[in-house]
């Protein structure tokens, strides 16, 4: 299958990994990416918290460009996804709105194109039996909690992803990997990231404790690991952990890539905070 | 606002630039610096990302939300 590809100003810098992971496993599962010519940045936080009608046409410039490509796009960053889901949301409801962006951007917007992240393409469109098939090595002893974060099911009806509550598709496909998914209820609590660049006290003040949390309750559900889908809940994840409890942390992809038998988990390892090696050589995975 | 200014200068966010910008912004360039060294170290800061080429399109839509 063929998609457009946006990786976003992240996945180019601090989420170097997700970027080589995602690229890795989609070419391994025959998934053909082609990068949205000449993207710019969603926008993100920044945009919707100072501006509506920016962070609406940021998101719709490249949206724009990806329908000329004809094909549904890839976002794998959350936040991205978050705002081109919300962006489209808007373009779609609000045709007062349509019209202004269209002529702010220079292009008319068909809302034709499905914008999807990685998790669902990988579960509905590969699906889970295709791609257990391809494992070669099996995750066994890896015993990972699946962090989805805030952004990739809220507001359910613009995201109309997993369920909202309780999603299961990352479990899903860390147990087709061989993983011994541990169940727990903190799938979803935000994980503090838009604090993690920011003011120090509130680093220190909320940023650490809301990171310590789901730490020490991924290792009370019997975890040794924890698999995110956001290069901001991996950032801060892997940077902002207390010295109380440190759990490795891994994107969903490297571990797809790591039991596909793919080359590069290794080095992509290498760049993270907290050093995983020791739970995998222990496992025989490394 | 580093971030904006960022997209403005570039179209897309060049990691490293802005969290100096920030850091400087709000006053406090240091405390944070072992966790950018320790990112520098393992490559995660992108210095020469590519920019968006189109510029004046991005531009236009800053000029246009005003």
């Amino acid at each position: 299958m063929k998609v457009s590809y946006y990786p976003g100003c992240s996945l180019h810098a601090t989420g170097k990994e997700y970027d080589l992971s995602v690229k890795a496993v989609s070419q391994a599962l025959g998934i053909e990416l082609k990068e949205i010519d000449d993207w710019s940045c969603c926008g993100a936080t920044a945009a919707h918290s100072t501006n509506f009608k920016l962070s609406v046409a940021l998101p719709a410039r490249n949206l724009i460009a990806a329908e000329k490509d004809a094909m549904d796009v890839m976002v794998p960053c959350a936040a991205c996804f978050n705002r081109f889901k919300m962006a489209e949301h808007h373009l779609k409801k609000d045709k007062a709105l349509k019209a202004e962006v269209e002529e702010i951007v220079g292009g008319k917007y068909q809302g034709g194109i499905a914008i999807r992240n990685p998790i669902d393409i990988i579960y509905k469109d590969i699906g889970i039996d295709a791609l257990e098939k391809k494992v070669v090595k099996k995750l066994e002893g890896l015993k990972p909690v699946s962090y989805y974060g805030c952004l990739l099911l809220r507001p359910p009806e613009v995201c109309e992803f997993d369920d909202y509550e309780n999603p299961i598709q990352m479990d899903k496909i860390m147990a087709a990997l061989g993983a011994d998914v541990k169940p727990w209820s903190y799938k979803t609590d935000c994980c503090g990231g838009s604090l993690t660049l920011g003011n120090m006290s509130n680093v220190k003040g909320i940023g650490f404790k809301m990171v310590d949390k789901l730490m020490t309750m991924a290792r009370e559900a019997g975890a040794n690991c924890l698999v995110a889908a956001c290069p901001v809940c991996m950032a801060n994840l892997d940077e902002r952990s207390s010295e109380n409890v440190r759990l490795p942390v891994f994107y969903f992809t490297e571990l797809i890539a790591l039991a596909l038998g793919l080359p590069g988990p290794e080095n992509w390892i290498k760049m993270h905070n907290i050093d995983s090696r020791p739970l995998l050589s222990s496992l025989g995975l490394l | 606002e580093a971030f904006l200014s960022n997209i403005k200068i570039g179209g897309r966010i060049n990691e490293p630039l802005m969290m100096v910008q920030y850091k400087l912004k709000s006053g406090d360039l240091f405390s944070d610096m072992a966790m950018g060294l320790s990112m520098l170290k393992r490559g995660k800061l992108a210095f020469l990302s590519p920019r968006t080429k189109d510029m004046p399109s991005v531009r236009r839509i800053f000029e246009k939300t005003k």
